[in-house]
Order: C-alpha cells, then sequence, then structure tokens
C-alpha cells in the first residue's frame, strides 16, 4: 500500500514538474511554418562609465558611452542600415554628442527553425560617446532616452481561403465554406492580422475583410521614414502602412484583387488607433467551377518606432 | 500518511527550482526598493551666526565690569567665492555710557566655500572675538537694559537649477514624460540662502513643429527677514542702507542665455519692502529630438544685511547692586 501511495505522488509531481516547465528549447514551433511572436527588435538601454551603476562626473572629465543593445526577435531580416537609434531627452550640446542619430552597420536576421529549433535571436550594439561638460553645483538625475526605428515586415496568411467560379447557388456539403471567418497566421513581429472573414458579394465576386492590429508598445510609421535620417516623430509619416494582398496559386493578383483605398491589391493605409482595416473584393469570373482551397497572403511593410529610457546620474566633482 | 506529507514537502522546492519562469520571483525583483538616490542638497542650512560666549540673557552689570563677546559663524554653501562680510556689534546706548562704541567695532568675515564629499556638507566655521567692553556713567537711580546685537553684511553667490520638458508638436513616445509641454511648477534645487527662488513656473508654446517657446515665471523671495543688498556693496555697508539693491541675476535655459523682463545687463532690482519679485523669462528652443529636459541654470550674487539679537544687559550702579 504505502508503495502504491509513493508511486502515485511520484508520477503527480513529475506530471507538475514537466508541465509548469516551458523547456531550455524556449518557443514552441508551430505547423504553419512561422514562428509567431509579438516582437520585431528588442533594445535596451546600457551606461558604460568608470563609476558605473549609471553615474558619470561632471565637468567633461569622465567620457562615458552610451550603448544601445539591439536584438532581432521577429522573423523578418533586417538589413544594414535599416536601423535608426536617435539619442533624446537630453541637451546634446551639454553631454557633447555628435550625432545623436546613428544606425545599424550590420545586418539582423530574423529568427528561423534550423534543424527544428528556433534560432537565438541576431543583436548588435549601437554606441555613442559622450562626456558631460557643465559644472553641476550638486548631483543630479536625468533621464536619457533613445528612439530606435527599424524597417520591418509582417507576413500573414490564411490557408484555407474558399474560392470557385460562381460563388452565389447550390454547393456540396462537403465543400470549404466561403461565408466564415477564417484563422491568420502571422509572422514574428508587432503588427498582426486579428481578424479575416470570407464572405459571398455577387455572383464572381467573393469580399474579404482583413482587421491588423500594432500589439506592440511602438508605433508605426512609413516604410520611407527612415529616410529621414532621425527617429523623431514626424506627423506626415506617422500612422502610415503599406499593404500588398496576394494569392498563392495566382500570378495576376492585380487584376483579380480590389481593395478599397488601395491601388488594386496594394497601396498605404492609415492606421487608426493602431489598427487597420481593409475590405477586398476578389473578382472569381476567371477560377474554376468546383470549389477549392487556397492560401492568400497580406504583407505589411513599415517602420516601427519604439524608444528606451534609463535615469543617468550626474556627479557633481566640486 | 507521515511519508506521504514528508514526501510532498519534498517535492515542492523540485518543482519551484526546476522551472526557469519562477526565477523572477526567487532571484530578483527587489532592487528598485533599495536604489539609492542624491537628495541634491547643495547648501543645506546656508550661512549661521551665534553668539557662543556671552554674558548671560538679563545678566546685571555694573560700571567698569568688563564683558568679551564670540560669534560664531557657519559657511554651509558650497559655491565658488566662499563667505567674505562684516560682522559688527552694537549695542542699545549711546557712546557716552562706554560699552560697545559705534565705531570700530566690526571684523572682516572671511569663509572658504563648505565642501561636500560623498553628498555631505562640511561647512567652514570661524569665531570672532569682541572686546572686552564695560560700561561707565551710569546712575544709582536708574537702571538701564541694552540689548546686543550683531550685524553680519555679507557678499554671497548661488546657484539653482532646474529642468523643463517640452517636446515636439507631434512627439509620442512612451518614454516622454507625462505632463512634458504642459504647465509646470518646476522642482528647483537651491541652497538655503536668503534670495530665495520660491518657484518657477514654466509653460510652452509651439512656433513650428520644431522650435517652441518656453516661458518662465520666476519667483525671488527674501527668506530670512534681512535686507538685500546691490551685489559688492555689503563689505562698506552702513547703517543708512539704500531703498532699492540690484542684484547679479543671471539665468540660462538650455545653455542658453534666456529674455528676462526687468533684468538689465544681468541685473534686477529689488525693492527694500519688496519681499517677492516676479520675473518673467523666454526662451527659443530648436528642438532636435523629441523631447527635451531643458536645464535651468541660475546664478544670483548678492549683499545681504542680518541683524542677530544677542543678550539683553541689564546695567546698574554698583551700590544699588549691594
Amino acid at each position: 500500500m504505502k508503495i502504491k501511495s509513493l508511486i502515485t505522488i511520484f508520477t503527480l509531481s513529475l506530471l507538475l514538474i514537466l508541465s509548469s516547465c516551458t523547456g531550455s528549447g524556449g518557443k514552441k514551433v508551430s505547423g504553419t511554418g512561422f514562428i509567431g511572436g509579438q516582437e520585431g527588435i528588442t533594445s535596451s538601454i546600457e551606461i558604460q562609465s568608470t563609476t558605473g551603476g549609471n553615474q558619470i562626473f561632471d565637468k567633461n572629465i569622465d567620457p562615458f558611452k552610451i550603448q544601445i543593445n539591439l536584438q532581432n526577435k521577429g522573423e523578418d531580416d533586417v538589413e544594414t542600415n535599416e536601423i535608426l537609434v536617435s539619442l533624446d531627452g537630453i541637451n546634446f550640446n551639454a553631454f557633447q554628442i555628435n550625432p545623436s542619430t546613428k544606425s545599424s552597420s550590420i545586418p539582423l536576421k530574423g529568427i528561423r527553425k534550423e534543424a527544428g529549433k528556433v534560432t537565438d535571436p541576431t543583436q548588435t550594439i549601437i554606441q555613442f560617446d559622450a562626456n558631460y561638460k557643465p559644472d553641476e553645483a550638486a548631483d543630479t538625475s536625468k533621464e536619457l532616452s533613445a528612439n530606435i526605428c527599424y524597417k520591418y515586415q509582417t507576413k500573414s496568411r490564411v490557408e484555407d481561403l474558399c474560392l470557385r467560379k460562381k460563388i452565389t447557388g447550390p454547393t456540396q456539403s462537403s465543400d470549404c465554406k466561403v461565408d466564415e471567418v477564417k484563422t491568420a497566421q502571422n509572422s514574428g513581429s508587432p503588427f498582426k492580422v486579428k481578424t479575416f472573414s470570407e464572405r459571398p458579394a455577387g455572383e464572381n465576386k467573393i469580399n474579404i475583410f482583413i482587421e491588423a492590429e500594432n500589439i506592440g508598445p511602438g508605433t508605426i510609421y512609413s516604410k520611407e521614414f527612415l529616410s529621414k535620417g532621425s527617429c523623431l516623430d514626424e506627423q506626415n509619416e506617422k500612422n502610415k502602412i503599406y499593404v500588398k494582398v496576394d494569392l498563392t496559386d495566382f500570378e495576376n493578383d492585380a487584376a483579380i484583387i480590389s481593395c478599397s483605398g488601395l491601388n488594386k491589391n496594394e497601396g498605404s493605409l492609415n492606421v487608426i488607433q493602431n489598427k487597420v482595416q481593409l475590405s477586398c473584393d476578389i473578382d472569381t469570373s476567371s477560377f474554376q467551377e468546383s470549389t477549392f482551397e487556397t492560401s492568400i497572403n497580406v504583407i505589411f511593410d513599415y517602420v516601427y518606432k519604439d524608444a528606451v529610457s534609463t535615469t543617468l546620474t550626474i556627479k557633481s566633482s566640486t | 500518511m507521515k511519508i506521504k506529507w514528508c514526501i510532498l514537502i519534498l517535492l515542492i522546492p523540485i518543482i519551484l527550482t526546476s522551472c526557469s519562469t519562477f526565477s523572477g520571483f526567487i532571484g530578483g525583483g527587489f532592487g528598485n526598493f533599495f536604489g539609492s538616490s542624491s537628495d541634491g542638497t547643495v547648501g543645506g542650512r546656508g550661512v549661521m551666526l551665534k553668539f557662543v560666549d556671552a554674558p548671560d540673557n538679563n545678566a546685571e552689570f555694573s560700571e567698569g565690569i568688563p564683558f568679551t563677546i564670540t560669534i560664531q559663524v557657519e559657511n554651509n554653501v558650497v559655491n565658488e567665492q566662499g563667505l567674505n562680510g562684516r560682522l559688527c556689534l552694537k549695542d542699545g546706548l549711546s557712546d557716552s555710557f562706554g560699552g560697545i562704541l559705534d565705531s570700530d567695532q566690526c571684523v572682516p568675515v572671511s569663509l572658504p566655500t563648505a565642501s561636500k564629499v560623498t553628498n555631505k556638507i562640511n561647512p567652514s566655521i570661524d569665531r570672532y572675538d569682541f572686546g572686552p567692553y564695560s560700561y561707565r556713567g551710569l546712575q544709582k537711580e536708574l537702571s538701564l537694559k541694552t540689548m546686543i546685537t550683531a550685524d553680519f553684511s555679507y557678499e554671497i553667490d548661488s546657484i539653482a537649477g532646474a529642468s523643463a520638458c517640452v517636446k515636439r508638436k507631434a512627439a509620442q513616445s512612451s518614454t516622454i514624460p507625462s505632463n512634458c509641454g504642459e504647465k509646470q511648477n518646476l522642482q528647483v534645487q537651491q541652497p538655503d540662502l536668503p534670495v530665495k527662488i520660491t518657484s518657477i513656473s514654466s509653460r510652452v508654446a509651439s512656433k513650428s513643429d520644431s522650435e517652441s517657446i518656453l516661458l518662465l515665471d520666476i519667483t525671488l523671495s527674501n527668506s530670512h527677514g534681512g535686507q538685500v543688498l546691490s551685489s559688492g556693496s555689503a563689505l562698506g555697508a552702513t547703517n543708512n542702507l539704500p531703498t532699492t539693491a540690484e542684484i547679479d541675476f543671471d539665468i540660462t535655459i538650455n545653455q542658453q542665455p534666456a529674455i528676462c523682463e526687468g533684468v538689465s545687463r544681468k541685473r534686477v532690482e529689488i525693492r527694500k519692502n519688496e519681499n517677492q519679485k516676479v520675473i518673467k523669462c523666454r526662451t527659443d528652443l530648436l528642438l532636435n529630438q523629441d523631447y527635451l529636459e531643458a536645464p535651468i541654470v541660475i546664478k544670483m550674487n548678492y549683499g545681504y544685511k542680518q541683524s542677530i539679537p544677542g543678550p539683553t544687559l541689564i546695567l546698574k550702579k554698583e551700590d544699588l547692586i549691594a
């Protein structure tokens, strides 16, 4: 009896251990081809000074470095110069920082699956040399921020878009449905398709409705934003995203897909309250008579602006 | 049954330590509670005077009995020039009674700046001896009361600091302080000196997306009950002080000089009975960043005369005491 009890307790405990641990491998790999995740480039800020502890001395006697650590935790590859870091919040003359904006000097590959495992995020650092010049009468604290802008892409895919030539009329019960909400898979990034629905819109017309959302802490900017040369807010470029919708099995997407507010199947959309909504019609008149399933891709191109900050203590060296 | 409980108790730590996801609770997360912060003290208690050796209050003195007085001056201000002044002693009687004569009872005071070691202020201290003094010409029928007073006139320079948050018109970021660009009452770091900045109110007007005007209302107060003197006049101060004083007032915002109403050639006028004065300053800021904590530095130099009451003496002719 005692042995039975011991075995039961041990088995239960083992189950508990296994279920509460994520394991050393980290993320689970889904069967969709995308790894997923809600992050793109993540960043942290670090002060490298002689005294450490985010402390520096005044009066031009303590040169130090402001280091921005960057990791690509999403699935898009970021090329050289496609990340801009602009320092913020402080007087650059006082800290003798020039330039206050720098770009990445190496590419950062996105995470991917290698031999069934997810690779570690690629990383880089961007450093700024600084030396605080003014004479402070007393120890003082300053909030130092860094804005990080990076070019990124989100790929979303619905694998079971249901199509046929004649949308209206009777169908087989075994056929896929042209009137239902579908599940969208997203590549790892801070912008995602949350809702995808398909419905009939005419005898030879299907309508798809897409709702996508910025689920990260940053802001979406137009894909050309990096050409400004700095990562500072600009109203004209803010909350704009480029989208392209295409069907995997068809080459003439522009001829058969027409989205409201876009030039046929691609163009720029306004991001309103961190969301975009897109309605597209697919002309099915050239499709086969019998019902079939195909994949539809929705690709978003944008610049993502994020920020990090830290508190810097300036010690008076009087 | 006891064995089951023992095994369970032994297994719980294994479960907890085997999971990396628990490490945040066990190992860390409390650092912020014990984080260090600086208090930003500049001058602590400012300039302090006290009678350290003097007759007791209401002590009785007869003719010819000598007494001496020692006054201690303590400088708690960390600045460039240290503390320079003139310390004078007086009583309430005319020179015909002897005692502390109206003329020549002053000594120069020169104290170095206080020093600061790891946020602790070490004041510079000195003592000044006066006397001996004695009274004469007292009358049998009449006892006299006289209070001894120390007048300290000194020159002092002070630095006050604050920072105002200014942001670009379109700027929105999680790192921008929530009240940035709005009307704010700024926190001022300054030494404990007689002319105090009691408040700085800031507001921002946008000229364009990247240009702003920072407007400040700076309130100066005479907080120690003495009289403010013009810069450079304290060492020669007499009992007949002028009705206005011109003090040095130099303000920079984000390391640029600001334009201030009522400030001419970096000097501001303070009238004798004016306990508060509001100075309006402004500067244009070109923002090549989303937001800026613009440093405000106010340097002042002025003279100050303060009277410190000492003991009251009761003077009587000798045979009356007997």
